[in-house]
This record gives C-alpha cells, sequence and structure tokens, in this order.
C-alpha cells in the first residue's frame, strides 16, 4: 500500500467522526433577548377591564414620582445614597431580566465614575424599565384595541425590539449601552402610557373614537446616535 | 450546565435528555424554563443552521424562528413512543433552516451529475481533515445542497429516505450527492490527491 493511503494517526477514520470533532459554533451575541423581547410582545394579559384600568392608571402615576426621586438619589457627591439605591435596585435580580429579557447578561460591572456611566445610573433605568414592563402588562388588552391603536401599539413595539437588538450587540461602550437603556425607558413610557389611556377612553367612553382622533404621533424616532 | 449527552449510534449534538420537570414548567409557559431550554440548544441549532444555510446571521435567524416555534408547539409534544424531546427540537431546526434554503432557492446548489470529482473514496480521509478550521473552510465551499445532504447523514444519522423527505427529493438524490460530496471534500483538503487520481483517471 502507498505511503499516501496510510491511516495519519491524527486523521479521523470517517466523516462521521471528522464531524463530530467539529467544535460547536454559536452566534456572536445570545439570542435569548430578542426571542425575549419578542414573546413579550405578544404577551397579551387579560385582567379585568375595571381592574386592570384602574392599576394601570395608578402605576402610571407612580412611575414619574419615583423616577423623580431616582433622580435625586443619583445626584452626584451622594454617595451612601447612591450605593443604597443600586442595593435597593439589585435586590430583585432579575426584574428587568424576567420580563425584558435583555438586562441580566449584559449588565455592566461596576466601575468608577471616571470611566462612564455609573452603577446606580443603570440600575435606575433597569429598574424602572421593569415597573414600566409590570405597568404594560396590566394596562394592555387587545379586546379594546381599534385597528388603528392596534397598529401603533405594534410600531411602538417594533420600535422597542430595534433598541433590544441593538443592546444585544457584543461589546457595546457603556455610554452607549446607557443611551439606549434611556430611549428604552423612554419608549416604554410612551407605550404604557399608550395602553393606560386607551384603557381609560374604554372604561368610560362607549365608542372609542381611535380612526378619527389619531394623528399618527411621532413614535418612530430613529435610535439615536450616541457616540 | 447541560446533562450528558445520550448515547447514540450516531452521535448528535443535539442528543441532550431534558428532564420531564423542566418540560412540565415549559408546557406552563414558565419563562425561566424556555430560557433553560434555549440555552442547552442555542449551540446544537445554530451548528445546524450554519452547516445548512453556510451562513451566520441566516443561521442566527433560524435559530430564532426555532426556539420561537418549539415555545409556540412546546404542548404539542407528547414524547410519543419514547421519542425524545431532542428529536422533536432537532426536526423542528433542520425543517426552518431547509426552508430558508428552500426560499433563496439554493436547494438547487448541489454537485452536478456530469462534474468529475477524482478523489478516491477508497482511501483514509486527509489529514487535514482533522482540522477544524480547514474542514469547515472546505464544508463551507461545498454547495448549499451538497453539504446539507453531508452533514444530516453523517453528523445528525439521518437516512437516505429521511433527508429525501425532508429536502422533497428522492433518496438516489441524497446517496448522489452524499458521494459526490465526500469526494469533493476530500479533494478540497487534499488537493494534491486530486491532482495524482486525475492522473490515474486520464
Amino acid at each position: 500500500m502507498p505511503d499516501s493511503h496510510q491511516q495519519h494517526p491524527s486523521s479521523p477514520s470517517n466523516w462521521t467522526d471528522a464531524f463530530a470533532a467539529l467544535p460547536l459554533d454559536a452566534p456572536e451575541a445570545s439570542g435569548w433577548p430578542a426571542i425575549a423581547s419578542r414573546l413579550d410582545a405578544r404577551r397579551r394579559v387579560r385582567w379585568p377591564l375595571w381592574l386592570a384600568t384602574a392599576a394601570a392608571l395608578a402605576l402610571v402615576a407612580v412611575v414619574p414620582l419615583q423616577r423623580l426621586a431616582n433622580d435625586r438619589i443619583a445626584r452626584p457627591g451622594d454617595s451612601a445614597i447612591v450605593d443604597a439605591g443600586s442595593r435597593a435596585a439589585s435586590a430583585e435580580p432579575g426584574a428587568a431580566s424576567a420580563d425584558t429579557g435583555v438586562a441580566t447578561a449584559d449588565r455592566p460591572a461596576p466601575t468608577d465614575a471616571a470611566n462612564g456611566p455609573s452603577r446606580a445610573e443603570f440600575e435606575r433605568l433597569y429598574a424602572e424599565s421593569a415597573q414600566l414592563e409590570a405597568v404594560l402588562a396590566m394596562a394592555r388588552d387587545d379586546r379594546v384595541a381599534s385597528g388603528p391603536a392596534a397598529a401603533l401599539s405594534d410600531e411602538l413595539d417594533a420600535y422597542l425590539t430595534s433598541i433590544d437588538a441593538a443592546l444585544s450587540q457584543p461589546a457595546l461602550p457603556r455610554s452607549q449601552r446607557l443611551a439606549l437603556w434611556d430611549q428604552r425607558v423612554d419608549a416604554l413610557r410612551q407605550v404604557a402610557g399608550f395602553a393606560s389611556t386607551q384603557r381609560w377612553l374604554t372604561a368610560t367612553v362607549t365608542t372609542v373614537p381611535w380612526s378619527a382622533s389619531i394623528d399618527a404621533p411621532p413614535i418612530h424616532q430613529p435610535i439615536h446616535d450616541v457616540d | 450546565m447541560p446533562p450528558e449527552a445520550a448515547p447514540a449510534q450516531r452521535p448528535s449534538s443535539f442528543a441532550i435528555d431534558v428532564p420531564d420537570t423542566l418540560l412540565a414548567r415549559a408546557r406552563g409557559g414558565d419563562r425561566a424554563a424556555f430560557e433553560q431550554v434555549y440555552r442547552w440548544f442555542e449551540r446544537p441549532v445554530f451548528t445546524l443552521a450554519l452547516r445548512i444555510c453556510g451562513d451566520r446571521e441566516e443561521a442566527s435567524d433560524v435559530l430564532q424562528d426555532t426556539m420561537l416555534k418549539v415555545i409556540d408547539r412546546i404542548g404539542d409534544f407528547r414524547g410519543a413512543g419514547g421519542s425524545p424531546f431532542w428529536g422533536w427540537l432537532r426536526q423542528i431546526a433542520v425543517n426552518e433552516a431547509l426552508m430558508r434554503l428552500r426560499r433563496d432557492r439554493r436547494q438547487g446548489d448541489e454537485i452536478a451529475v456530469d462534474d468529475q470529482v477524482f478523489a478516491d473514496e477508497r482511501t483514509p480521509l486527509p489529514p487535514a481533515a482533522a482540522d477544524a478550521a480547514v474542514l469547515q473552510r472546505a464544508l463551507a465551499a461545498l454547495p448549499a445542497s451538497t453539504r446539507s445532504v453531508l452533514w444530516l447523514y453523517h453528523a445528525e444519522g439521518y437516512t437516505h429516505e429521511e433527508i429525501a423527505a425532508l429536502m422533497q427529493r428522492t433518496a438516489s438524490f441524497s446517496k448522489s450527492q452524499l458521494a459526490r460530496g465526500g469526494r469533493r471534500l476530500r479533494t478540497l483538503l487534499d488537493p494534491a490527491a486530486e491532482t495524482a487520481a486525475e492522473h490515474t483517471h486520464a
């Protein structure tokens, strides 16, 4: 037998062995955040109308107040309060990720303030995002959506999905990540406000004149280039 | 950490035994259970999709579509006849990847019958077959359908009849692409052998 036909010691004996020895490939970034966010977009919690309306309106009123309080907590120079705020936000592990599916794996490690946004800033946004997701879960109901309202809601969802896709990019600079989280929270405020208003109108008005009243508000904003 | 791979005659990277308790939680809509299933099968699905589609972006899309279908249909999985969950999930992944090939009209990418491939199948595989990077490049250079047949047969253990059904072709097509694909892969891994074989045939 010629030398070239002899089995090389390291050669696999057949294609099955050769293919089995190949390492498994993985996507550049985990696809779970995108899947979770698509699941969120589909999620429709069906609460009793009067209860959901009351709860959603109450939470929408509370969230801006809490944001104001958080802003005050995050003032530079008040490190003891910032730490307390961070711990409070961290006390609910996965609070943001369980609902949004975005945050957990992407949470940046704490760094000092000179290196970019502080952990407290991220924690504040994670916490607010989780609260707004909870509002949204209660406020939304397809039973009360007219065609144009549902289309608008889908647009807002698509905008949120695009932010989540941007957030799932690996090696995103901290400043850019923070700006995207800020956009995400703003978008969630719009979605939650829209869903709550729709609930309220449905509960108080017999006919919801969405078709006549909606003048396509400017919700489809581009994701800002934050560099 | 995923449990150990189940023993199989042709080991598949999908062969992961998923506990019944986890499946029950997933059927109940438990988001954490879905995420666990996703984490275990992310790499096998992505690798399979990459081998069939040949493109990382498309493989990511197949991964996402597969997992969403699994989540949507997990209530339909009953494990009838002792069939494992991983086999059911793999079937969805293969269908998604092949559907994408068909949609992109790339299922016609195959080695033509009159294409001369001279490598000798009786010889052992070239040493380069042990080099993962070289073998992956050679696989990527094959036409999509040929590569799919090779991967489904050798790596996943499908029969020619099963491949024919999946690809909506005949078993003869699967057999001929397997033989021609194997020879083409040899020549890509060992171009010198091709020249020698060509001279023998001349």
